[in-house]
């Protein structure tokens, strides 16, 4: 990779602060409209070495070294840490950290940049603690001289790797060095970045010194002055040297090309296992940036994802056009947070306590199984030495308080995370639903009156604790437990019924779930090249829901007063599910770029608890208290726990994996991998019941290629198969027969249901450019999903309706991204997805699922105001909503959301004492009134209104 | 405004009229049915298809699709003709997919209109009743109409009220009290009042009222019992509307013209009832 742009740059001129003129960027967005998708891809180094980087040609002694890398896939690496020294001295370590999307950075202290040279390596570190040089090495460590530096140590002369010559520049004074210069004009404009004392910063971008962050003077007028001379540099003949004094301006460029020289950085992160997937990630800083308190508002701004709610008030992820809980798997800590019974899991978590999240779109890598259908989301808790709270306050009246704080004692690291959530939350007027003529009829509320308000109160705990013992022989025992417990209200009601009443006290409409989550895991190396690892995990989930369908007094015979349901027609649903796994896997490295792991996992789920029950009878009369319901031919529902014996309340899933990483060439890189799975699922019988259990064998390959087309350039394509097996609600949920006129076309469970088989491939291209000061990232890539037997619910008949077998469903599309950053302070990006899905089996031209939005773009900046304030913007557009047509009902229950823009703003102080930052974060500030899509089984053809505007002041401090 | 704002939302624009532009919708008040403007029946006069006239009184499209059911082929191990096809009222939708069809005009009927008002795809089983069990599958059919002199404004559950085949008749009176209106069944030649209660009819049914569902308890889990013999229709995909269709285009083609045209019957006969 050709250090620094602006070398490349035809003109011979530094680029200005308007850098659309330059050829690179011309050329990044040509190739970002005509690939119409945005992905990040990794590049290509060195041919030894897994960090894209190239080592500064030299660097100012006593200065601050910044390094950025991108981590090629290869390796499994998620943490990186630079092993510096003076040559011949002994090494020091510092950590790199993940930064936007897929950045690497880290630093090298001034303290030890004292000497004539520096020589580092990079070293990545696995989940599992396996380290391995990615860059560099002990025995072949890059070597930086240092301009001013005392000639004391020289150390033995190594050379860096071949890929990356680093000439010896003469070392210069500062008025015939421009690199001098520049790290002047750096120092100046930022003492505390020149200072080893400078105390260190909360976050990535204030885990480093502050950058020199340009006035705000200096950023408008930018795009009006003529471009600044270049500098010249000894490296770099084919710059002119600079033909007047420099200005102020162009120091800072100066300092911004120095840095660039340090290194072009752009990564493809792996996620915590081998994953041949594209990966989004967002650290903590980034999700900071963006404006966001909760996961699934992260979610929101991943290309390719939608994120919409349920009348209850649930979240759902969806993802390239498609939808179902069940398909997208939810990780943290490594830990599977889907439930057993329906694959549901908590999306609405915080965001505080969280170091990063990481989204793949696709399968991902062979040790997912389960859910890991559509995509994979992993949320990994903050564990850097230290302590952070943060106290917020907004409205809707809402309070948040998080507390994280991790540190080492002896051979024991603890970590630990809480967070207390309670928000009464936004409540929107709901004009209509399924039995409005029915309350309008019978008097319990006046013509023209809305039916109900939505509700969104919510009170949620939720903590974690983690411990590591370091082993002898460089081993680890890690032991972690979590827990959350939300309350909340309904949001609107169980399907299309506003059954949020008032004066229903405790007893009223609500939904309460409890989770807990522990964690076992050991790991050791048993030589050089192998380790071993083996993880134990259990998680329980208990969910509770206490649904009112009908307000007080409600007669389902209009003209029957005994009839009548004092409280309201009510349905009480809760069941709890329990998975105990276990895996162990060993990773070895067959050769330098060679890798292979593999693994077994084995998983026994299962349902312990489950009720559904009524306060009514068969013919809709009121009964007292809660009874279960009867079925079709009159005898009480059994529970799934007790049907056939209970089949399909417990699973067991056995798989082994395996995935091998082979950098065949320098420009090629080929990943192999395969899933074994074996999972029980229940047989059905003649009667629509299940007559014992079978093991359904599946082997689900996974292949990727990633070519290096140019140093800029990177091409990729996956191709992925996953086994979708039916969840225990999709095959045992029944409903009972019950005469109440409404509240029918739910989806029940189909004890025949089949498995599903699902093939992803993705290709896609990302391009990377300097544009002088400016770091361009541009990239896109088209998928194609295929669904054989998708598991999917369509009301075909207006009555309770079985999840059902489709033919075949898929979807086609692509997502992309463009990110632009000039510092930490300042960025802007545009990222979106297009997806098309289809479902096969109905009649062509009603085959398309709109009821997910077709397109969805989010842009946002981020500036400084003034030296102490950001102004962190992001708006979101989606594409307009219709109703699906599968069948008849669908296409009569029409419904239109049309395409809406969101807009989020934020005021974020920089560190304030170097221990606080205010923010102050508006959503959805211009108020837009958004819905979603509801499931209307009763042909009620609303919409469920979504939050308006919420504002929230902040305070973060940290230790 | 700086720079990077600027370039920010022309990318945002540009980008979002690529993605907002390719999207595209599915085809657009046409009946999900292939060749929806085929013209497959002809009807003799305006049927209406308001609740009122669905769930309140004899209604050719209902009588339709009984017939429909009752010559439904099913499986070769039928032993015994079908002598009874029923259809619920509140299973004729005036809905439309994007507009309210309060009737469906006399003339030729297309393909697509039809199958907007017969929208649910319900499977057709044929099985074994008892005339026990018919005679309390007609008290629950007839259990919601108005009285004479009542406003009939159907309330939410009355359509399950059932529309009988060709060749049966139902007697009703609304004067009487709930349960025991039924006063005259006669199922083709065989009067259920007159003979035994645990004489056996072969009556073609959906699979929701089989559910148990609209109040037909009596019904529920029959579909499954091998004792009644249940059969599932075994031609156009075995669902009523497409049933419903296929019997049109044949008994009452679009060139049957006005006198051969479909037409309400009066099967069922309405004693002390309000009219719609």
């Amino acid at each position: 990779m050709t250090p620094g742009v602006a070398t490349d740059h035809p003109h011979g001129k530094v680029p200005s602060f308007t850098f659309l003129p330059t050829v690179a960027l011309r050329r990044a967005l040509a190739s970002f409209m005509v690939a119409s998708a945005l992905w990040g891809i990794p590049a290509f180094g060195q041919s030894q070495s897994s960090l894209v980087h190239t080592p500064p040609e030299s660097h100012r002694a006593g200065q601050r070294l910044e390094l950025e890398g991108t981590l090629l896939s290869g390796g499994g690496m998620d943490r990186l840490t630079i092993r510096y020294r003076s040559p011949g001295g002994e090494w020091s370590s510092a950590p790199m950290e993940l930064a936007f999307g897929d950045l690497f950075r880290g630093d090298i202290p001034s303290s030890a940049l004292t000497g004539a040279a520096v020589e580092y390596y990079v070293e990545g570190v696995t989940p599992r603690g396996e380290r391995a040089p990615v860059f560099a090495s002990a025995e072949r460590p890059a070597r930086v001289p240092l301009r001013g530096g005392q000639a004391s140590a020289p150390g033995p002369s190594r050379a860096p790797p071949a890929a990356t010559p680093s000439p010896e520049p003469e070392t210069t004074s500062e008025e015939e060095d421009p690199w001098a210069r520049a790290d002047a004009a750096r120092a100046a404009r930022e003492p505390e970045r020149a200072s080893p004392e400078a105390p260190p910063r909360e976050d990535r971008q204030s885990a480093e010194p502050s950058r020199p962050e340009p006035s705000e003077d200096t950023w408008a007028a930018a795009p009006e002055r003529e471009p600044p001379a270049p500098v010249p540099t000894p490296s770099r003949p084919r710059l002119e040297p600079a033909a007047r004094p420099a200005t102020p301006f162009e120091d800072e460029l100066a300092v911004y090309r120095a840095e660039d020289q340090a290194a072009l950085a752009r990564i493809h992160p792996s996620t915590a296992v081998t994953t041949l997937a594209p990966t989004m990630v967002f650290d903590r800083a980034e999700l900071r940036r963006l404006g966001v308190r909760r996961v699934h508002q992260a979610l929101e701004l991943v290309p390719g994802l939608t994120v919409t709610r349920t009348v209850e008030g649930d979240w759902q992820v969806a993802i390239r056009g498609l939808r179902q809980d069940a398909e997208v798997l939810f990780l943290r800590d490594g830990v599977p947070l889907n439930n057993a019974w329906n694959g549901a899991s908590l999306v609405d978590l915080p965001i505080e306590n969280l170091e990063r999240i990481e989204v793949t779109l696709g399968p991902g890598a062979a040790a997912f199984g389960g859910p890991a259908v559509l995509g994979v989301v992993h949320l990994h808790s903050r564990e850097d030495a230290g302590a952070r709270v943060m106290l917020g306050a907004g409205m809707p009246t809402a309070w948040d308080a998080h507390a994280n704080a991790a540190g080492t004692f002896g051979p024991v690291s603890v970590r630990a995370d809480v967070d207390v959530v309670r928000q009464r939350g936004d409540s929107n007027e709901v004009d209509a639903d399924g039995i409005s003529e029915l309350t309008e009829a019978q008097g319990l509320r006046r013509v023209g009156e809305p039916v109900g308000y939505t509700r969104d109160e919510r009170m949620l705990l939720h903590g974690g604790l983690r411990a590591q013992l370091a082993l002898p022989g460089g081993g680890a025992l890690l032991a972690g437990g979590r827990v959350f417990h939300e309350d909340r209200s309904v949001l609107l009601g169980q399907f299309d019924t506003a059954g949020n009443f008032p004066g229903q006290g405790a007893d009223g409409p609500g939904i309460e779930r409890l989770g807990i989550l522990g964690d076992l895991e050991w790991s050791q190396p048993l030589n050089a090249t192998t380790r071993l690892h083996a993880r134990a995990w259990i998680q329980t989930q208990k969910d509770a829901r206490n649904y009112q369908l009908t307000p007080s007094g409600f007669r389902t015979q209009i003209d029957d007063p005994a009839s009548a349901f004092e409280l309201g027609v009510r349905e009480r649903l809760s069941f709890a599910t329990r998975d105990l796994g276990l895996s162990v896997s060993g990773h070895t490295v067959i050769a330098e770029a060679h890798t292979l792991s593999v693994g077994a996992q084995a998983m026994h789920q299962a349902l312990t608890d489950y009720a559904y029950l009524g306060n009514f009878d068969v013919n809709g009369m009121p009964i007292t208290g809660f009874a279960p319901g009867r079925d079709a031919s009159g005898a009480d529902l059994v529970s799934p726990l007790d049907r056939s014996g209970g089949v399909a309340a417990n699973r067991i899933t056995a798989a082994l994996w395996a995935e091998d990483r082979w950098r065949a060439l320098d420009w090629l890189e080929i990943d192999l991998g395969v899933r074994i799975e074996a999972v029980q699922l229940p047989v059905p019988d003649a009667s629509g019941d299940f007559s014992g259990t079978k093991i359904t064998p599946s082997v689900n390959p996974r292949l990727g290629v990633a070519v290096k087309a140019t140093d800029e350039l990177l091409v990729r394509a996956q191709w992925a198969r996953a086994f979708r097996a039916p969840t225990m609600a999709e095959l045992a949920f029944e409903l009972p027969v019950r005469n109440i006129g409404f509240g029918r076309g739910r989806f029940m469970g189909n004890p025949g249901l089949q498995p599903a088989t699902v093939d992803t491939v993705t290709v896609g291209a990302e391009l990377l450019q300097n544009a002088g000061f400016a770091r361009v990232r541009v990239g896109g890539q088209a998928f194609y999903t295929n669904m054989s037997g998708a598991i999917t619910a369509v009301d075909q008949t207006g009555s309770d309706t079985p999840w059902t077998n489709r033919t075949a469903v898929r979807s086609v599309g692509a997502e992309g991204w463009a990110r632009v950053e000039w510092s930490d302070r300042s960025r802007v990006f545009v990222h979106g997805g297009a997806a098309r899905a289809e479902d096969l089996d109905t009649l062509p031209g009603f085959r398309q699922l709109t009821n997910i939005a077709q397109a969805q773009v989010t842009a946002g900046a981020t500036f400084p105001v003034g030296p102490w304030l950001n102004l962190d913007l992001n708006a979101r557009i989606l594409a307009e909503r219709r109703n699906t047509a599968r069948s008849e009902l669908e296409l009569l229950r029409r419904y239109l959301i049309p395409g809406y823009g969101l807009v989020n703003a934020q005021l974020r102080t920089e560190p304030i004492l170097d221990h606080f930052e205010v923010v102050l974060l508006g959503q959805n500030v211009m108020d837009t009134q958004v819905y979603d899509d509801v499931p209307r089984p009763d042909g009620f053809a609303g919409l469920l209104p979504r939050e308006g505007f919420q504002a929230f002041l902040m305070l973060r401090g940290w230790l | 405004m700086t720079s990077q704002v600027r370039w920010a939302l022309l990318a945002l624009t540009g980008f979002s009229w690529l993605a907002v532009g390719c999207t595209t919708y599915n085809t657009d008040c046409t009946g999900l049915v292939e060749n929806p403007e085929e013209k497959i029946g002809y009807l003799a006069e305006d049927v209406p298809l308001d609740r009122a006239f669905a769930r309140h009184a004899n209604n050719a499209l209902g009588q339709l699709a009984a017939d429909a059911m009752l010559h439904a082929r099913t499986s070769s191990t039928q032993t015994q003709e079908t002598e009874l096809g029923v259809f619920n009222g509140g299973a004729i939708r005036d809905e439309g997919v994007c507009v309210t069809r309060e009737r469906l005009p006399r003339g030729e009927l297309t393909r697509g209109e039809l199958h907007e008002v017969l929208l649910f795809s319900n499977v057709v089983t044929t099985l074994d009743l008892t005339g026990a069990e018919l005679l309390a599958m007609f008290e629950n059919s007839v259990s919601m109409l108005f009285p004479e002199g009542e406003v009939v404004v159907p309330p939410s559950g009355s359509g399950r009220f059932l529309q009988i085949s060709e060749g049966s008749q139902l007697s009703v009176d609304c004067s009487l009290p709930v349960g025991s209106r039924v006063t005259g069944l006669q199922v083709g030649t065989r009067d259920v009042l007159l003979e035994s209660p645990d004489a056996r009819y072969r009556v073609a049914i959906s699979s929701f009222l089989l559910s148990g569902a609209d109040g037909y308890t009596m019904l529920a889990g029959l579909g499954n019992d091998p004792d009644r013999n249940p059969r599932q229709a075994i031609e156009f995909g075995g669902t009523d509307a497409h049933l419903t269709a296929e019997y049109l285009s044949q008994t009452y083609p679009a060139s049957s013209g006005p006198e051969g045209g479909l037409r309400a019957e009066p099967r069922i006969g309405f004693a002390n009832c309000a009219a719609p």
